[in-house]
């Protein structure tokens, strides 16, 4: 009992001495101490999509509905591999999902490269026909259906793959995108022996089939739409940044993510956005990020007092930023953002200087 | 044991004085040990005054620890703190040729504070002030005959403050900006104690040399510099010895710092100072010694409304004498301040070890 009076005591005393009452806060003769908040709106929009190399991306996805098409292209190294006494060639692929999906390989052409997009073989070289130059010699076929999924390959089609710049998956339509883990493998068998080939290159490319409205905004990965924005956000150096958050309100209803859970990022741009348009060069580390969880996050903010602060530090490098989901190749998603009077404001709190006890 | 340092935990957790510190160079303190302060504060009869006491058999040492609880109230907000600290220090030898000298070091302004805004929006302000101004006091006392002694000190003020001004949300701290201030300055003070039979008058006056801040802000990287010249403090004291045991002061100290020039000009921050105390000390049984004292002090700072801040307070005291070591000596002060709408009542325990060393050259003798 008397340790309970003790204890009453104590979290008593606490309480008095962790009240927060604004007592004397007027007798600081202090000028005012206050704080700021506005609230601006960008004086340049634009939303646009690109071709974006996957080649970093940790999976590859394969798939075909009325929104994406994607397709997975592999290189093995077999240019120094024994050809004489193959009595089996096997394709491991390793999907992260394990539901029943088909499609087909054959062997690709042109010389290509981790930047490869569904345009672009390399950073400067063209397919000739977009979506991957393949010869239409049918080199395998299958179901996938459990996590580690092995493909055998007809060992007449050996030289046409030694002679080929890789493989191509092209995927039968479904309306789901499959995701395989980036460590397939080609197994060369040799009676009781074997010798296995890890990829040198492995890549998605991706097509958007749809159309996007006009003047609509949108943020996507795997084909990548970005929207560009520019504030004109001005504010003198005396003063600080407390807070900052940029407000976005999702259209779910016109959007498309196989993931409940996406990331959002800003990024800062390094050069007037008209002059080059889509290729403006931007730092490709994101200044602000934020998760988001779908479908119950539709109105959201990202904090981004960091970008305020850079632009108030140097305002002559406001270029704009970037909108996007992040990473930017990642499984093929976009979020439509509603173009309504809450989207796009940035929302900010900053503070005077403090003055000194002698003024 | 444990349960009384765990109660007490939260209170060594806080640290605060009056909230009238944010202004000027803050608080003055007042009170040096827990003799002086049991009796209303009377300086002449303290020993920061180099010319007391007239007579010095024995070498003092004092260190002395203060303990406040403050109570504030602003109109319906209230908050309570606690403070502790060592904030003086003092020796005071006998030389030759009825000299003594004395070394000490005391806060001599605090600017320590702990102040919440009001809540604007989701946001408020934490403003906590630490540090203040310090003095290293150099003294010389001689005494000319057994009823009449001088005084002399140098006193070396430095110190420096800390502002942390920290703008928050109930989760988050959003930013701060931290304001440093270092402090330096000068101040030589003369003082006179005689003795006319049962009577003993004392008077002082101390001058300073201009006292220089330097202040830095943190996020701006901005340094400011300031001179403040502080103008005379004069201290007057009585003390009548009616008996043996029987004692009364009154003490007066005036501070003209009306006239406090910042960057040479005069600030409508700053007024006249003056403390007026009366302190009576006798003898329980003629055994026990027991202390009473009042004082009414004007700060030199008036309060954000233009009134002056004022402050009562009424002590008591007492000593325990330490065979072989000296005296343990206890104050507890109960001070009432207010200044515009602002009202503090404080508590401060004052705990002072006096050392009472005679020095002497022992001579080894065989056969002890």
């Amino acid at each position: 009992m008397r340790d309970k009076h003790w204890l009453i005591l104590f979290l008593s005393s606490l309480f008095l001495f962790c009240q927060k009452s604004p007592v004397g806060f007027d007798e600081m003769e202090r000028g005012e101490v206050s704080h700021f908040q506005e609230t601006i709106l960008p004086k340049e929009t634009l939303s646009f999509g690109i071709f974006y190399p996957c080649g970093s991306a940790s999976s590859l996805f394969l798939g075909k509905n009325e929104k994406y098409e994607s397709r997975i292209l592999i290189s093995f190294p077999l240019i120094d591999s024994q050809r004489q006494n193959i009595t089996k060639v096997i394709l491991w692929l390793y999907p992260n999902d394990t539901f029943h999906y088909h499609f087909r390989i054959y062997p690709l052409t042109t010389q290509w490269s981790g930047d490869a997009t569904w345009r672009m073989a390399s950073s400067d070289v063209q397919w000739l026909n977009p979506g991957g130059d393949f010869l239409n010699i049918l080199i395998g076929e299958g179901m996938v259906q459990k996590d580690s999924f092995p493909l055998e390959i007809p060992i007449n089609l050996l030289d046409t793959i030694l002679g080929s710049t890789g493989l191509i998956l092209i995927p039968e339509v479904n309306p789901k995108i499959l995701s395989f883990k980036k460590t397939a493998r080609l197994t060369f068998f040799y009676g009781d022996k074997e010798r296995t080939f890890l990829p040198q290159l492995s890549t998605s490319i991706i097509n958007f089939l749809d159309t996007i409205p006009p003047n609509s905004f949108n943020l996507g990965s795997g084909y990548v739409f970005r929207t560009y924005l520019l504030y004109p956000f001005l504010l003198e150096k005396e003063k600080k940044i407390a807070e900052g958050e940029l407000l976005l309100s999702l259209d779910l209803s016109d959007s498309y993510y196989l993931r409940d859970t996406l990331e959002i990022a800003v990024f800062q741009l390094k050069e007037n956005f008209w002059t080059r348009r889509e290729r403006t060069a931007y730092d490709e580390r994101p200044i602000a990020k934020k998760t988001v969880i779908l479908p119950n996050d539709t109105i959201f903010s990202i904090p981004i007092k960091n970008l305020l602060e850079n632009w108030q530090k140097e305002p002559e490098k406001n270029f704009g930023v970037y909108l996007s989901l992040y990473p930017q190749s990642q499984f093929p998603s976009y979020l439509r953002i509603k173009n309504d009077t809450l989207s796009f404001r940035i929302r900010f709190t900053y503070i005077p200087k403090v003055r000194e006890r002698f003024p | 044991m444990r349960r009384f340092l765990l109660f007490f935990l939260p209170f060594f957790l806080t640290n605060s004085q009056s909230f009238f510190s944010t202004r000027g160079l803050g608080e003055e303190v007042s009170t040096f040990d827990a003799y002086q302060s049991s009796l209303g504060k009377n300086y002449i009869f303290s020993y920061e005054n180099p010319a007391f006491p007239l007579e010095l058999k024995n070498t003092i040492t004092i260190g002395n620890i203060n303990q406040q609880f403050l109570f504030a109230q602003e109109k319906k907000d209230k908050r309570l703190l606690y403070q502790f600290l060592i904030d003086y220090v003092k020796i005071v030898i006998p030389g030759f040729y009825q000299t003594n000298f004395g070394l000490g070091l005391r806060r001599r302004f605090t600017q320590d504070f702990d102040i919440y805004s009001e809540t604007l929006g989701n946001y408020f302000w934490h403003i906590i002030g630490r540090g203040g101004i310090n003095s290293l006091s150099f003294c010389l006392g001689k005494r000319i005959k057994d009823f009449l002694s001088f005084g002399l000190s140098y006193n070396y003020l430095f110190g420096g403050s800390e502002e942390i001004w920290s703008f928050e949300t109930e989760e988050n701290i959003l930013t701060q900006e931290t304001i440093f201030g270092q402090y330096r300055a000068s101040s030589y003070q003369v003082s006179i104690l005689g003795k006319v039979g049962n009577l003993q008058i004392g008077s002082s006056g101390e001058t300073f040399l201009p006292l220089r801040y330097q202040g830095y802000l943190s996020l701006s990287s901005e340094t400011t510099r300031k001179e403040i010249k502080i103008p005379l403090v004069f201290n007057l004291g009585f003390a009548y010895n009616l008996n043996e045991y029987r004692k009364f002061f009154f003490g007066f100290n005036f501070k003209n710092w009306r006239a406090i020039k910042l960057e040479g000009k005069e600030s409508p921050l700053f007024t006249d100072g003056f403390l007026i105390s009366l302190g009576a000390s006798d003898y329980w049984k003629e055994k026990i010694p027991f202390r009473i004292g009042y004082a009414e002090n004007f700060w030199y700072l008036l309060s954000r409304s233009g009134r002056r801040i004022g402050e009562s307070s009424l002590t008591f005291g007492t000593s325990i004498k330490i065979p072989r070591f000296g005296f343990f000596d206890l104050s507890l002060e109960a001070l009432y301040r207010r200044g515009g709408k602002l009202r503090e009542i404080a508590t401060k325990f004052l705990f002072s070890l006096r050392f009472d060393e005679a020095w002497k050259i022992r001579e080894r003798r065989w056969g002890y």
